[in-house]
């Protein structure tokens, strides 16, 4: 793979007040889709899940705007129960603008890859919030997955049996 | 022989009769969910398309479940509660693994290119960048890669460099095939590089004439990535999906989704390479998929689905379709059987009993559906025959 940029600035660093947010670009993988933005976080390892109104704003973090400005461009969204100041810090919490202080400091999450799939999907439709963080599986976590020898040693729907091992016949378990 | 027993034996045929029925339509509604999924406006359901639980599971195997989303959320009414989140969650995490693997296509063509190396892309990502609405609609697990027989060795030691695992055994004589890992930040998501020593078993066109007819990859980035021209795109996928009994609905998706997208100077002929054979299989392959999935060719390849499959054919696809994944995967842990779990070796060798499609593909392109348990049995007979030469490694 390319080599990533290396990191410009620290995400979630304690801001002044009247910084202007700049959305981060280093390290992130964007996938822009036509009701929400995906973007994978290279340094933790976790992808998350802008909906529409996120998305606005974040693309309004260009480092020359306020909030109070961003909150003025993007009126509609404060009617829409869901406001500038928490998309913004929620945007900050997940590492993914500078200048506004995050309420919490992400941590880094554990999680299975099935666990992540499962959250992946419902954490959005359960919560009112804009922005979903959730884990994807790392590596490390891939080539922990179950031993198995078929299909039916997996333990959900969407992982098989790969990497078998010719001698063995033993692989693991993962998304197929 | 007692009246119990064949009473008995009876009810087993009844039974497995049953299931039978049962799998063709559960494979019914996995078919109907499908059909034309692929596409930008993928048409509305029929109000009567009910999904049944157990079709349910079968459309959120990772193949197919963005797909199903893609379908069912444009008609709520049919999307169960129960349903949406996970294909929601399949859907969007096939979006990200497309995208990821579009930058390793780019990367990894880009090193073979600079080696000099002619290499190109089929199935998987190459297909869900080339006849679906969007990449991430098409899962695409391994990303595989075909290298000229001379230039096998030199690719696998370009890519043993930005790759992990065995880099060292690629190119041992004889071997034809290689999976190998990039070294990246993402390979949960990647999935694995599979390299391939030609692609001679789907065509008999040289790797060079492959090359010449290849097209770009469609990609945002800009990647010199090629694939095969759509012609011998058609003829692998057709007999890919074949040669392993058409037991994966995305593989039938391709062939539609291909049929729907080839470009306006596309050449039947170059499907077949003259051979009558072939050219049957890639009729009757694209005949399930306008049957099966309601694909519709563009004209110039309408030539390849004037008449309907063999309704042998469909209802078999449609039972394997209906049977749980693990049936079919099951078949890789024999040897295990034989030497750790003897109490399971019947189900496994049951579990690899050729469905009747590989096995008429096996049988030389045999569709007209006589004969088609002789077939079976022959081909089982050979599987084993070979089984037993290799010294019982699969």
């Amino acid at each position: 793979m390319p080599e990533q940029p290396k990191p410009t600035h620290q995400a979630g660093r304690p801001a002044d007040a009247g910084d202007r947010p700049i959305a981060r670009t280093a390290d992130l993988i964007v996938r822009r889709l036509p009701t929400e933005t995906l973007i994978y976080d290279l340094r933790t390892h976790r992808a998350t899940c802008l909906d529409a109104r996120a998305t606005a704003v974040w693309d309004e973090c260009d480092g020359t705007k306020s909030p109070d400005q961003i909150k003025s461009i993007r009126s509609g969204i404060e009617t829409s129960g869901n406001n500038v100041d928490g998309i913004l810090r929620s945007l900050a919490e997940n590492g993914l603008i500078e200048g506004v202080e995050p309420s919490v400091k992400p941590e880094p999450e554990t999680m299975d890859r099935r666990r992540a799939l499962a959250s992946l999907g419902t954490a959005l439709a359960a919560t009112a919030s804009s922005v979903m963080t959730l884990s994807v599986p790392t590596p490390a976590m891939a080539a922990s997955g179950n031993v198995c020898a078929n299909s039916g040693d997996c333990d959900g729907i969407l992982s098989v049996c790969i990497n078998i091992d010719p001698i063995t016949m033993l692989g693991v378990c993962a998304l197929g | 022989m007692t009246a119990i027993e064949a009473g008995s034996g009876a009810e087993r045929l009844a039974s497995r009769s049953g299931k039978s029925r049962s799998s063709e339509r559960l494979g019914q509604s996995v078919s109907r969910v499908l059909r034309g999924a692929w596409r930008d406006t993928a048409p509305p359901l029929t109000s009567d398309a009910t999904v049944s639980l157990d079709a349910q599971t079968r459309l959120a195997a990772p193949d197919v479940a963005p797909l199903t989303w893609k379908r069912l959320s444009g008609s709520p009414e049919s999307l169960p509660d129960s349903m949406a989140a996970p294909l929601q969650a399949a859907y969007r995490y096939s979006e990200l693994q497309a995208h990821m693997q579009s930058m390793a296509i780019r990367h990894v063509a880009v090193c073979l290119a600079d080696a000099g190396i002619d290499a190109l892309l089929f199935k998987g990502f190459a297909m869900a960048s080339r006849g679906y609405a969007s990449p991430g609609l098409r899962p695409a697990g391994d990303i595989d890669i075909a290298v000229g027989e001379n230039d096998y060795a030199d690719a696998a030691h370009v890519l043993g460099k930005i790759c992990h695992g065995t880099p060292n055994r690629l190119d041992a004589p004889g071997k034809d095939q290689a999976l190998l890992s990039l070294d990246s930040p993402l390979p949960a998501l990647l999935g694995q590089i599979d390299l391939h020593r030609g692609i001679d078993c789907y065509g008999s066109a040289p790797f060079a004439v492959l090359v010449e007819r290849s097209i770009a990859v469609e990609t945002d980035d800009g990647s010199p990535a090629r694939t095969l021209g759509d012609e011998d795109h058609l003829r692998l996928l057709c007999l890919h999906f074949l040669k392993h009994g058409g037991w994966k609905p995305v593989w039938l998706c391709d062939v539609a989704a291909m049929l729907e997208a080839v470009r306006d100077d596309f050449q039947p002929s170059l499907c077949d390479e003259g051979n009558p054979i072939t050219r049957r299989k890639i009729e009757v392959v694209c005949s399930l998929a306008v049957d099966i999935l309601g694909a519709r060719p563009r004209s110039a390849a309408q030539i390849f689905a004037r008449d309907p499959a063999p309704d042998w054919m469909r209802r078999s696809v449609l039972k394997q379709w209906g049977r749980p994944a693990g049936l079919h995967r099951s078949r890789l842990a024999l040897r295990k059987s034989i030497t750790r779990r003897p109490g399971w070796l019947l189900s496994d060798i049951a579990a690899r009993w050729p469905d009747p499609v590989s096995a008429a593909d096996w049988a030389g392109g045999r569709f007209d559906g006589r004969g088609v348990r002789l077939f079976q049995i022959a081909k089982f007979s050979r599987m084993a025959f070979d089984f037993v030469g290799r010294g019982g490694r699969i």
